[in-house]
């Protein structure tokens, strides 16, 4: 119970709660690629985001995971990744088309990877990888 | 009784100036009402028009929806299809790539489509979604398809055992399962668009609903409202309406009675109900108010109007008018309404009015007008029984003289008294007027055929009026001149009767007044040849028809001619030379006497003139002019005269202006004034007639007189052995020569005449003794003879010894 009230204060996200022009990497999301303006960022709070410049309804997901993408395990239909096996740093399950979405987050020092888990999403390429550096 | 039923009763008023009122009042809320419901209709076609646009979009919604959703689970049908190919299974992947690309094509841009998944029949869709966001899924969606197509034939061109085969697989299930995302993307989307749309509707829905709501609550509110007002109107125009407002039945028994009826006759309104609306008529008047009701009982369309009396509690009467309206046939009033009115004012008025049209606003006798309505009245009624109807015409004789020294006052105070006297001494059956001016007319019917006994009730009236009169402390004397003309039977007219009666009044007058004439057919003829005479006398002057003839006057003592009287004579054209007595009585009436008197002036002094010159032995010949009454008033006589001599170069001490006493009398100063004017010219003045007038002597010593011409009357009487004529005569002379007159006899005819008034002291004269009156030519023939022409005369011993 401790550990979940952690967790959760750890990666409280607050998607409406940042301005849009709040310091933070920018990622956009196409059919079916996934642009980040940043590889690297520091810890700590973090303001991240999200635009949808694609036809296309996506989500956002964030795991910390030393795994590269194309390591990371699928589900059993093989079309999207098993998300079960990994702690989500923080999610948008839902970006309209031409919507900007911002994710608020505390990130710890670590490796990550983005995506967009709908099926046939992040095999169509929308992935990237994020370092989160410590002070 | 509630007042529905008085309301429609007003509606049905075409005079009242409540259902005025109360249409306007209609009018103002019914526009409202038609806004109200034009809005309402405005408001439920919207409802209705939207819903069933909605409907219809909601329905082809649907199907597009169905078919977005199907692209998802053709996606994975071509993918297993494919599949299902490379394992060796039959399958069609070819048909589902078919509907894959339709169904794109057509969700984008519209287009026909399968009906039912699994059959053949197709349907047109229009174009998916008007929303961009739908639009760039579908396109996405057909970009994928055409990338799953490729995939899946690539793949089905390869072997299972062939290298890569699995990776192609896992690509066509990739781009299969983006597909699927996409295709549930759009209808997500789509599906939220119909929801929105759906949400808007109920929206506005609820919102119309609500307006037609407002509208209709409003709606019957207004029309409460109207209903309302109209009621509280009614109620007020009848409770507070000055007319009486009645409902009775066909029995006239009142069922209704408005407040008015408390001021309008005196009745509680409360307690007439049930009572017979006749009680209030005045018995004279009830059949007519019976035939009022009855007129439009039998005939309900109709609106009747009379006028009759109601008697008050008070025991007074007054006049009212009612106009009646049926409304037996409305089930809420089932009765006739009567909408009265107090109409005593004006019919006093009328009445009033009517007398002052019919009456001398002075002596209130009928006037010319009733009098004329009362002749042929009484003319028609002789026609029908009998008898004859006489008109007295009277005429006050010297009433002129009354006003002129009393005042107009007092002449109108002895009008009323011999108004008053005329009818005392009437029968009642008789009627008096006043025709205008001192002149009054009677009618007499029943004696009418009897000329003694018209002649006595002209007598007795003559006699009546002659009484004395107290008048402002004067007592004043006043005689008449009657004219009587009896209607002669069918055919005689009100104009007949006036016109001779006032022919017979001027020969009354004409034979000295104070008398009645009856009228006689000749007086009209005479009357007639008045008439024509005066509109020849208008020629004549043109016609330079007159001629002036003089007499001469001869001095008694030189027994020569010391001047002469020019005397006028008309030269007509068919009678002859006419007498002065033949038309210039007329001339006077018609003024044609003015323009002629003037002319004979001018005539006179430039043939005195011309023989004064001529003759030299009567170079101090001198002619006198009558001035008539007419000619006296004329406002520049004296310029005129003035002028006249100047023309002719007269002496004006040679002409000699003779006025009669009477016209002395006309106007006292005007003529004073005049005369003085004329005095100042140089002219003599002289009074003809003199002793003829009734005028005192006073005047005498008043006006500037120089010559006293004795009237022939005098002249005739001392022919007598009669000593009085010869006194008179003397007190005349006497008279002239106290006053230092000059004195001219006239008329003399006989020689006993010249030598007794000779004798008495007169020493100037003219008259047929000497010579009658001469034409210009003879005149000069006369004049020429020398002096001493006129010793034959003075020679005779009695006998007349004219010259002509």
């Amino acid at each position: 119970m401790a550990l979940a009230a952690a967790t959760l204060l750890l990666f409280s996200a607050c998607s409406n709660a940042s301005p849009p022009d709040a310091p933070g990497p920018h990622f956009t999301l196409r059919d079916f690629h996934i642009d980040s303006s940043q590889q690297v960022i520091s810890a700590g709070n973090v303001v991240l985001h999200i635009y949808n410049d694609s036809p296309s309804t996506h989500e956002f997901v964030l795991i910390k995971t030393d795994l590269p993408p194309s390591a990371l395990p699928l589900d059993a239909d093989g079309l999207s990744i098993d998300e079960s096996q990994f702690q989500h740093a923080g999610e948008i399950s839902e970006v309209d088309t031409q919507t900007n979405r911002t994710l608020t987050l505390n990130l710890a020092p670590g490796k990550y990877v983005f995506f967009c888990n709908l099926e046939g999403h992040f095999l169509g390429g929308m992935h990237g990888v994020l370092d989160v550096v410590g002070p | 009784m509630s007042e529905q039923p008085s309301a429609a009763a007003s509606k049905r008023d075409p005079g009242s100036g409540s259902d005025r009122l109360l249409s306007l009042g209609d009018l103002r809320l019914d526009r409202r009402l038609r806004w109200i419901l034009a809005i309402y209709i405005v408001v439920i076609a919207t409802i209705v028009g939207y819903n069933a646009d909605a409907i219809a979009k909601e329905r082809g919604a649907a199907l597009i929806v169905n078919v977005a959703a199907r692209q998802r689970a053709l996606g994975e049908r071509y993918v297993k299809d494919v599949y299902m190919v490379t394992q060796g299974v039959e399958a069609d992947p070819g048909d589902d790539s078919s509907q894959l690309v339709t169904n794109a094509a057509s969700l984008l841009n519209g287009g026909d489509v399968i009906a039912v998944q699994g059959a053949d029949a197709t349907v047109h869709i229009p174009r998916a979604s008007d929303d961009p966001r739908v639009i760039a899924k579908l396109d996405e969606e057909r970009r994928l398809i055409n990338e799953l197509i490729p995939a899946g034939n690539a793949l089905m061109a390869m072997k299972n055992t062939d290298p890569g085969f699995s990776e192609q697989l896992q690509q066509l299930r990739v781009i299969g399962a983006q597909v699927t995302s996409i295709s549930n993307d759009a209808v997500g989307q789509m599906t939220r668009d119909t929801e929105a749309a759906f949400g808007r509707l109920v929206a506005i829905g609820i919102i119309l609903g609500v307006l037609g709501a407002i509208a209709a609550v409003t709606l019957s509110l207004i029309m409460r409202r109207m209903g309302a007002r109209r009621l509280a109107q009614f109620r007020s125009l009848v409770n507070n309406a000055s007319d009486m407002i009645t409902v009775v039945d066909e029995d006239s028994n009142i069922r209704y009675q408005s407040p008015a009826a408390a001021r309008l006759v005196g009745l509680d309104p409360a307690q007439m109900i049930g009572t017979s609306y006749l009680d209030v008529v005045d018995t004279g008047d009830a059949d007519k108010v019976r035939a009022l009701l009855r007129e439009v009982a039998d005939a309900p369309s109709n609106v009747a109007t009379g006028e009759y009396k109601v008697n008050l509690t008070d025991g007074s009467t007054r006049y009212v008018e009612s106009i009646v309206s049926s409304l037996i046939t409305d089930p809420t009033v089932k009765g006739l309404v009567m909408n009265t009115r107090d109409v005593t004012d004006r019919k006093m008025l009328e009445e009033e009015l009517s007398h002052k049209a019919l009456h001398d606003p002075l002596t209130g006798l009928p006037n010319r007008a009733l009098l004329r309505d009362r002749i042929e009245q009484a003319l028609k009624r002789r026609a029908r029984h009998g008898g004859h109807v006489a008109v007295l015409l009277l005429d006050l004789d010297g009433f002129k003289m009354i006003n002129d020294s009393l005042g107009h006052d007092a002449g109108d105070e002895l009008l009323v008294s011999v108004g008053n006297r005329l009818n005392e001494s009437s029968r009642d059956e008789d009627s008096v007027a006043r025709l205008g001016g001192d002149e009054f007319v009677i009618i007499l019917e029943d004696d009418s055929g009897d000329p003694d006994g018209v002649s006595a009730v002209a007598a007795r009236l003559l006699n009546d009026i002659s009484v004395p009169y107290r008048i402002r402390g004067h007592e004043v004397f006043i005689r008449g001149s009657v004219g009587i003309a009896v209607s002669t039977g069918v055919g005689t007219t009100t104009e007949d009767l006036i016109r001779n009666a006032d022919t017979a009044m001027y020969a009354a007058k004409g034979a000295g007044g104070g008398r009645f004439e009856l009228f006689q057919p000749v007086m009209h003829a005479r009357a007639m040849e008045k008439f024509e005479i005066g509109v020849e006398l208008q020629q004549a002057l043109v016609r330079n028809e007159f001629v002036v003839h003089y007499q001469p006057i001869v001095d008694f003592a030189t027994q020569s001619i010391g001047g002469c009287e020019a005397l006028v004579r008309w030269d007509h054209p068919t009678r002859g030379l006419l007498p002065p007595a033949e038309f210039i009585s007329v001339a006077e009436d018609t003024g044609v006497i003015v323009p002629l008197g003037r002319w004979v002036l001018a005539e006179a002094c430039g043939q005195t003139a011309a023989w004064r010159t001529r003759f030299p032995e009567t170079s101090d010949l001198w002619v006198s002019v009558n001035l008539s009454t007419r000619q006296l008033l004329e406002p520049d006589l004296v310029h005129q005269v003035e002028v006249v001599l100047g023309e002719t170069g007269l002496e004006p001490s040679a002409l000699i202006l003779e006025i009669t006493e009477g016209s002395l009398m006309q106007d006292v100063g005007l003529t004073l004034v005049k005369l003085q004017g004329l005095k100042a010219l140089g002219v003599r003045l002289g009074i003809d007639d003199f002793g003829t007038g009734s005028s005192s002597l006073g005047y005498l010593r008043q006006f500037p007189i120089d010559v006293l011409k004795i009237d022939k009357s005098f002249v005739d009487d001392v022919t007598t052995e009669s000593a009085q004529a010869s006194a008179l005569v003397k007190a005349i002379v006497d008279l002239a020569d106290t006053l230092n007159l000059e004195t001219v006899a006239e008329g003399i005819e006989l020689t006993e005449q010249l030598t007794r008034l000779r004798a008495v002291g007169c020493r100037t004269g003219q008259g047929f003794l000497f010579a009658r009156p001469l034409g210009s030519e003879a005149m000069e023939e006369c004049l020429g003879q020398g002096p001493m022409r006129m010793g034959d005369a003075f020679l005779a011993d009695g006998s007349a010894a004219a010259v002509h």
